[in-house]
């Protein structure tokens, strides 16, 4: 793997209730361009919108360290979903933070679990 | 070369493209975390009268698989579909239908082509495929 490209992977959503509307956590991505979402699994069938959003407020001084407090978000990207497996992806990333909202329609009931991407430098 | 640019070429499958019954052909997954100019084709030498034709796709997946990836086998069983095209080549000679994706922003990806009836069973080709990132 390249030494230089400064990469992550994880669970953004982790076995939630895809039934009710989720957020997730605000994730640093200040030098990430990159980003993806995608529905890896769970044990519900859902149903609803996958949306990226991104966010240029301060949030917090040491982020890694503590839980910043962001109120204002610009949608990046949508996705309606139906299935497992479905994901989106956005480029040119230019906001200091990122989060995803799901939104329910008709989600069977169970879990849901989002894995996200992103990459930088 | 550049000694920071990272890139990687090479097969990812090389054999019958059409399987039995016109079964599709997906290739392994391709660890892609730090690319994000990926692309794939699909080498093919038709005789005459046979035929290529169907679909090709790129698709990606986010699932973690392998945690060391290029140390054994992954298993990652979602994916999304990023680009794909359909194909029809019936004349005889060397084909190579290619996707890219630019702006690649999942872990994994894969090549997979669905043949259509028409398409000649038991067509020899070879997957191969560029990444670069850094």
């Amino acid at each position: 793997m390249s030494d230089s490209m400064n990469t992550r992977n994880f669970i953004a959503l982790d076995g939630v209730d895809p039934q009710t509307t989720v957020n997730s956590a605000a994730i640093y991505s200040q030098q990430m361009l990159y980003a993806s979402a995608q529905i890896t699994g769970g044990t519900s069938t859902p149903n609803g919108t996958l949306k990226i959003y991104g966010s240029n407020e301060h949030g917090i001084n040491s982020p890694g360290l503590g839980t910043p407090t962001i109120t204002y978000w610009a949608e990046l990207g949508s996705l309606s979903a139906t299935a497992v497996g479905q994901g989106l992806a956005i480029t040119d990333v230019s906001y200091k933070w990122l989060k995803l909202i799901w939104t329910n329609s008709s989600s069977t009931a169970g879990t849901m679990d989002v894995r996200m991407t992103i990459k930088g430098w | 070369m550049s000694g920071s640019f990272n890139t990687k070429n090479g097969v990812l499958y090389t054999g019958d493209v059409v399987g039995e019954g016109g079964s599709e052909l997906e290739t392994d997954p391709v660890f892609a975390q730090n690319m994000f100019q990926i692309n794939a084709s699909l080498e093919v030498t038709l005789g005459v009268g046979e035929q290529l034709s169907g679909d090709i796709y790129l698709q990606a997946s986010n699932q973690e698989g392998n945690e060391t990836p290029g140390i054994g086998t992954t298993s990652v069983t979602k994916w999304v579909t990023v680009n794909t095209a359909s194909i029809s080549y019936s004349t005889g000679t060397a084909v190579m239908p290619t996707l890219s994706n630019t702006n690649f922003a999942y872990r994994w990806f894969r090549f997979k082509y669905a043949p259509d009836a028409a398409a000649t069973a038991g067509l020899i080709g070879t997957v191969r495929f560029t990444e670069k990132g850094w």
